[in-house]
């Protein structure tokens, strides 16, 4: 019997560009509802990591395997994307679309009917508080709502599982609290998984569980609590130091 | 000055590490000099035409009251002018035949691009004052102006070298089997309808192309739950209102600007757009393809004049493929272009209706497969 559904497994993953080791050896399993927060400095592998999760990267070949939602990646890559959404680190808008037009196109684009596209599009608009821009151009937005319009872009299926990386870079602080408390509303409503990237490190304190990565390896993975008790830190930034220093020494 | 210089030191250094575009720098002005050289460079030559010779040597005999001032035989000028034109002229190839209704045929079918019927008794009846007035048969395809006239200036100056003096009573009885009337610029009209379509839709597509994988919105929509073969034919089906656009205006101008009128019948009008939107397509898809080996922005546009230029030298858009040199003739039969041009010709100037298996129309709509299937293949995030 199984106790606990996995959303995500990952096991002996592996890839590397040249000699460097994206992603080294990662072993790691997200629970259904979760959200998992993947923390660590630039160049640490956390994109690496999602576009193998997502079968966008082929991993080394060896004894690795990749479940998300039950399907086998890469082979079943096409009916998670059914069910996830996604938000590349690089925010991808049209730019002569308004706010709106990109939503509902990305809607539409990942199988919603047009009805239910116009739904969520104004449900996703509503709840992230795009109202008043939603009639100009994504080219004529500022950084952070276009950004908040590629999040919505990336959510509006209403999606089981979530891979968001570095959504929050080059926010303000109050929009990055803001963002966090939209993943916790939906990880706790409707059971969404979530797997998001940063390299702030204090976010990762808002995270149900959070992976430590460094030179493509999982240092740490922990709730945030245990973390900041085993280290005898307050803080996630602190934490991370300490844990470095023990890696090194 | 600093800044000038770091810059310019900066933009070596980028560009010597991009190899291709150092290859371009490098091979590409000359190529094309070549191109354009071979291109130009050449004549009309050896076009081939038929003659039908019935004349023979005349005796030719001229009294004046009981005298004979004139008794001689004059050998034929039929054979002079075939003589000249076989053996002397190198624009035009002779054939000799005997019946004229077949070799007519032959003309209709593009074996020739004329036959020229020399009559019985030519000789005796320019020579002699007792001849009767006389007219020269000629089934003249026209359908390129530019080799048409080429020929006809060709059998022309043989006749006036050959008939001299004699000329007074002599016609010539020209029947077209294509393209009577036909202007150069009726003749280059669907040439355009070819490079403005082909050139637009391969241009569009790849500056799209370049921006949908520059802001990432390509990584997106490969992250969707279709298959690829969808983003591509939703360009395609784009484009092909784009082509049908811009036909409609190349039509417009041509025939009220410029009075060329490019069809008769709605099924050639018909034709005319069928031909022109798998055009936009042949550019359209080889945009995709290309797309997928540029690395950069700057690569992708690389790809324009690669591409255009020999679209528009080797074609037949602007040189007959006849007159393309056979060294680099065969890269013309490649390009799914030429078979566009021949058949937008074909519909524009001879009236041809598009049957379904007609080769050119099986040849680019086999491109466009092609392209699409490997497309699918090569289109990715990296
Ligand atoms: N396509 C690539 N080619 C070569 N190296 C890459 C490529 N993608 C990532 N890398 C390298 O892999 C390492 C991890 O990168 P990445 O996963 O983007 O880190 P992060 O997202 O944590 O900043 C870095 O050293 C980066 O330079
Ligand atoms: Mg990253």
């Amino acid at each position: 019997m199984q106790l606990l559904k996995y959303d995500v497994e990952l096991r002996n993953l592996n890839k590397k560009f040249g000699s460097i080791n994206a992603v080294d050896n990662l072993d790691l399993k997200i629970k259904q509802g979760e959200i998992f927060c993947l923390v660590g400095p630039n160049a640490a592998g956390k994109t690496t990591t999602i576009k193998l999760i997502l079968g966008i990267l082929k991993p080394e070949k060896g004894d690795s395997s990749i479940r998300v939602k039950g399907y086998d990646i890469p082979a079943e890559k096409n009916k998670l994307r059914k069910l996830m959404g996604y938000l590349p680190q690089r925010k991808a808008l049209y730019d002569m679309l308004t706010a709106r037009e990109n939503i509902e196109f990305f809607a539409k684009a990942k199988g919603l009917s047009n009805s239910d596209a116009k739904i969520n599009t104004s449900s996703m608009i509503k709840r992230l508080s795009l109202t008043e821009h939603q009639q100009k151009l994504a080219v004529h937005l500022s950084g952070g709502t276009q950004q908040r319009t590629a999040l919505a872009s990336a959510m509006v299926n209403n999606p089981q599982i979530a891979f968001l990386d570095e959504p929050t870079v080059g926010l303000d602080p109050v929009l990055r609290r803001e963002f966090w408390e939209y993943f916790k509303q939906i990880a706790r409503s409707q059971n969404t998984t979530i797997l998001v990237t940063t390299h702030y490190l204090n976010e990762a304190e808002w995270a149900d569980r959070v992976g430590v990565m460094r030179d493509g390896k999982l240092i740490a993975i922990e709730t945030p609590q245990n973390l900041m008790e085993q280290t005898n830190q307050h803080n996630m930034e602190n934490m991370f130091f300490e844990l470095i220093k023990g890696e090194t020494q | 000055m600093r800044l000038t210089f770091l810059i310019m030191r900066r933009l070596f250094r980028t560009l010597s590490r991009d190899h291709r575009t150092v290859g371009l720098v490098v091979v590409g002005p000359p190529l094309f000099m070549v191109m354009f050289g071979i291109a130009f460079g050449g004549e009309i030559e050896h076009v081939p035409i038929a003659i039908i010779n019935n004349d023979s040597d005349a005796r030719v005999v001229i009294p004046y009251g009981n005298f004979t001032v004139f008794n001689e035989t004059v050998s034929s000028l039929g054979d002079s002018i075939t003589n000249t034109l076989d053996l002397d002229d190198p624009r035009v190839d002779v054939t000799h035949l005997t019946d004229y209704e077949s070799a007519k045929k032959d003309v209709d079918n593009k074996k020739y691009a004329c036959v020229v019927l020399i009559p019985v008794n030519f000789t005796y009846n320019l020579v002699s004052p007792l001849g009767s007035n006389i007219s020269l048969e000629i089934y003249f395809d026209n359908s390129n102006p530019q080799v048409g006239g080429v020929v006809i200036q060709a059998i022309q100056e043989s006749f006036q070298q050959a008939t001299g003096e004699f000329r007074a009573n002599l016609g010539f009885d020209v029947t077209y089997a294509y393209g009577e009337g036909i202007s150069t610029l009726d003749f280059f009209t669907p040439g355009m309808i070819v490079y403005g379509v082909f050139f637009f839709s391969f241009m569009l597509v790849i500056m799209t192309l370049i921006e949908e994988r520059r802001s990432g919105t390509l990584s997106l929509l490969l992250q969707c739950p279709y298959d690829k073969i969808e983003i591509i034919l939703g360009y395609l089906a784009a484009f092909s209102i784009v082509s049908t656009i811009q036909t409609t205006l190349i039509i417009l101008i041509a025939g009220l600007v410029f009075q060329v009128s490019l069809g008769v019948t709605i099924a050639n009008y018909i034709s005319l757009y069928i031909a022109a939107i798998i055009v936009g397509w042949t550019g359209l898809v080889l945009a995709i393809f290309l797309s997928a080996f540029a690395r950069s922005e700057f690569q992708a546009v690389q790809f324009i004049p690669i591409t255009i230029i020999p679209v528009l030298l080797l074609s037949g858009i602007v040189i007959p493929l006849s007159q393309i040199p056979e060294i680099i003739r065969w890269v013309s039969y490649l390009l799914p272009t030429t078979y566009s041009v021949n058949l937008l010709r074909q519909i524009a100037i001879e009236g041809y209706v598009l049957e379904p298996l007609n080769f050119g129309l099986l040849f680019q709509i086999g491109f466009v497969l092609m392209l699409v299937v490997a497309s699918r293949l090569t289109l990715k995030e990296n």
